[in-house]
């Protein structure tokens, strides 16, 4: 690895791995999105997108967040990075609570630092990319807006070009002459550019083929290492979230329905929506402990348009009681560190947990609207 | 490199794409000129326009008429005459001298109009089909008011109310080309703020001017730019009728548009001399169409 010329002036070197803080570098504080539909010409409604979601990624690791499509993961990646603006709730970055509805959104050069520090790698490689502007031109847009200088965008762009496994001269090219694979290689040093701390992968390599994906996916776990970067890596394929994550958050119809380690969540799934989810993944390892036998799931998402009453999944789930419909669940953890909102883990003393705490104990909670 | 199968332009492409160092390849300007270069219809368009520029320009040194003084005695003389290789007008002045002569007032009318309208249109036009919301709805409802009048009504209240003159007659028409210009733009510039490279640019920080100007402008440019050639005519045409009206240059000097206008009444006497300068406005109008849709092709790379 080559030394990286033009690192960010404000101490942004993420060359040298820091020691993991001791406060989680992203937290997510019961945030709520809902897009106002108009329903007639006089009724209105609101989609609710993302509602109270809660959860926290440690310096330095991958917050995996994985559900069905529909289910509010990619409006969940535009809260936290500031293209969409919150409802409800906070997004604490370093301590510091940048998105807020309650709070005045920042501006200037303050936005333009929370910017530097949360890049987002998006999912379509097509659309990602100005298909009028050469590769070099991409990747050195951020560091023109960031005001580098010529040689340094220049110098940089190389860089970042053999990081992600082009070839300097690639920088010449234009999206349509590249293939998939290194068109998202493209979209990742893009996100590179201005020395993230946090990278959201917005599905990231759902539209590459399968053996392209694990160049990708392999590739950002070399980058990860190499920078420290930390991950919020969002995906609808179970198996890359897996491979991907130390945490995963499970997503249903904008909840957080289980947070838990990688290793615990795929091995002892609480959730009954986990379960059906990783029931119906095909799994190639023979070897490996068998999946839960669980029925796949049937029907569709229900409309976000009309939540069902107290637990969003119960018209789909397969222990469904009566309190379900009543009253949503609380989040309990049933095992330490292993979260889940279902009324088949009653609240134990620990009542009042949200899903953030998950990884790292004997923090206090923050509370919303700190 | 040796190959047992034949080169087929596949297995040429696969070839060059493995090799580890990629050649520099040809950046978008030289693919779009190259592609250009090799549209026999887009070449033909760019000639014969650059031939009528060069002849309005150098109309002085090919012939010695005055454009405004005629002969009485030979009106209406008809194409071939010898002396006249075009013939004369209603009032006895050669017709070649008016064309080339009217060329300059006609392709600046023409041109200008369209130049101006195309650079407000396009900042108004992308600028509220990337905000949306409310400036979107007072820019657009805004253009939906001059799209209420008729665009001739329009332009002939404007220049009215201006005064006679070429440069009026300029202004009047960027005002009325505004509003279609304006839509193109808003419409291009919606399909494209969709994309995700936008979403990029926007988590750069940086403002939304910048973002118009350096991720928007070159992808809405060629619509904008065919649909804004194809006005050239018409701006040329519309002109023509201010200029009647007495709104635009003023007689004798010559315009295509006004002299079409004028020899109206000598249609049954001498019809080919009559039909001429509509024949000048046919030829700059259907060029420049189909300049602009070669330049289109040429522009547009496989997205």
């Amino acid at each position: 690895m080559t030394t990286p010329p033009a690192t960010v002036a404000t101490g942004l070197d993420k060359t040298t791995v820091e020691k993991p803080s001791p406060l989680p570098l992203l937290e997510v504080i019961n945030v709520s999105k809902r897009f106002p539909v108009r329903l007639g010409p006089l009724k209105r409604g609101a989609v609710s997108a993302v509602d109270t979601l809660s959860f926290s990624v440690e310096q330095g690791q991958t917050m995996g967040i994985v559900g069905e499509s529909g289910c509010g993961k990619s409006t969940a990646a535009r809260l936290v990075v500031g293209l969409l603006p919150i409802d409800e709730g906070d997004v604490i970055f370093e301590g510091v609570n940048v998105r807020s509805p309650h709070q005045p959104r920042h501006t200037g050069a303050r936005e333009k630092e929370i910017h530097r520090n949360m890049q987002m790698v998006f999912q379509d490689p097509h659309s990602a990319l100005n298909p009028r502007a050469s590769v070099g031109e991409i990747i050195a847009f951020p560091m023109k807006v960031h005001g580098f200088s010529r040689q340094d965008q220049r110098e940089r762009t190389g860089w970042l070009l053999e990081q992600v496994g082009l070839h300097g001269n690639h920088a010449s090219y234009y999206p349509h002459q590249l293939s998939g694979g290194q068109r998202q290689r493209v979209n990742i040093a893009r996100a590179l550019a201005l020395s993230p701390k946090l990278v959201v992968c917005d599905e990231a390599v759902s539209a590459l083929d399968k053996s392209v994906q694990a160049q990708v996916l392999n590739l950002l776990k070399d980058l990860q290492q190499e920078l420290g970067l930390t991950y919020m890596f969002i995906s609808h394929d179970l198996n890359v979230v897996e491979y991907m994550s130390d945490t995963v958050c499970v997503m249903y119809l904008g909840q957080a329905v289980e947070i838990c380690d990688a290793d615990r969540l795929y091995a002892n799934p609480l959730h009954p929506y986990t379960r059906a989810l990783l029931a119906s993944t095909p799994v190639l390892d023979v070897t490996g402990a068998p999946r839960p036998d669980v029925p796949p799931l049937e029907g569709e998402l229900p409309s976000p348009l009309d939540p069902p009453s107290g637990c969003r999944f119960r018209t789909r789930c397969p222990s469904a009681m009566a309190i379900c419909a009543e009253e949503a669940p609380a989040v309990t953890q049933p095992e330490p560190g292993h979260r889940v909102a279902c009324h088949l883990y009653p609240a134990g003393p620990d009542a009042g947990l949200s899903m953030r705490r998950h990884a790292v104990d004997g923090r206090p909670e923050r509370n919303s609207n700190a | 490199m040796a190959l047992a199968e034949p080169m087929t332009a596949h297995s040429a492409i696969a070839a060059w794409a493995a090799v580890d160092a990629p050649a520099t390849p040809e950046s978008y300007l030289q693919a779009a000129r190259r592609r250009f270069m090799s549209s026999r219809v887009g070449l033909a368009a760019l000639a014969v326009l650059l031939f009528l520029v060069a002849l309005s320009v150098c109309a002085p040194l090919l012939t010695s008429y005055d454009p405004a003084v005629g002969q009485p005695v030979d009106r209406l003389k008809a194409i071939g005459t010898p002396g006249h290789l075009l013939g004369t007008d209603e009032q006895g002045r050669d017709m070649l001298t008016r064309i080339l002569y009217g060329g300059r007032m006609s392709l600046i009318a023409g041109l200008a109009p369209v130049f101006v309208a195309t650079v407000i249109g396009t900042a108004l036009g992308s600028l509220s089909g990337f905000i949306g919301r409310w400036v979107a709805a007072v820019i657009m409802r805004t253009m939906d008011m001059f799209y209420a009048f008729p665009a001739v009504l329009l332009a002939i209240a404007i220049s009215a109310s201006l005064g006679p003159g070429l440069f009026n007659q300029i202004i009047a028409l960027s005002i009325i080309y505004i509003a279609p210009i304006a839509r193109v733009a808003e419409a291009a510039t919606r399909r494209i703020v969709v994309a995700e490279f936008i979403e990029a640019a926007k988590l750069t920080g940086a403002p939304t001017t910048r973002i118009i100007v350096t991720q928007v402008l070159a992808n809405i440019f060629s619509p904008i730019f065919v649909y804004a050639s194809g006005l050239v005519g018409l701006a040329i045409v519309t002109a023509a009728s201010l200029s009647f009206l007495g709104l635009g240059v003023r007689p004798p000097t010559p315009e295509w548009g006004f002299m079409l206008n004028s020899l109206r009444g000598t249609i049954y006497v001498n019809p080919w001399v009559a039909a001429l300068p509509g024949f000048f406005i046919f030829i700059t109008s259907i060029s420049f169409n189909m300049l602009a849709d070669s330049v289109r092709d040429a522009l547009d790379v496989k997205e």
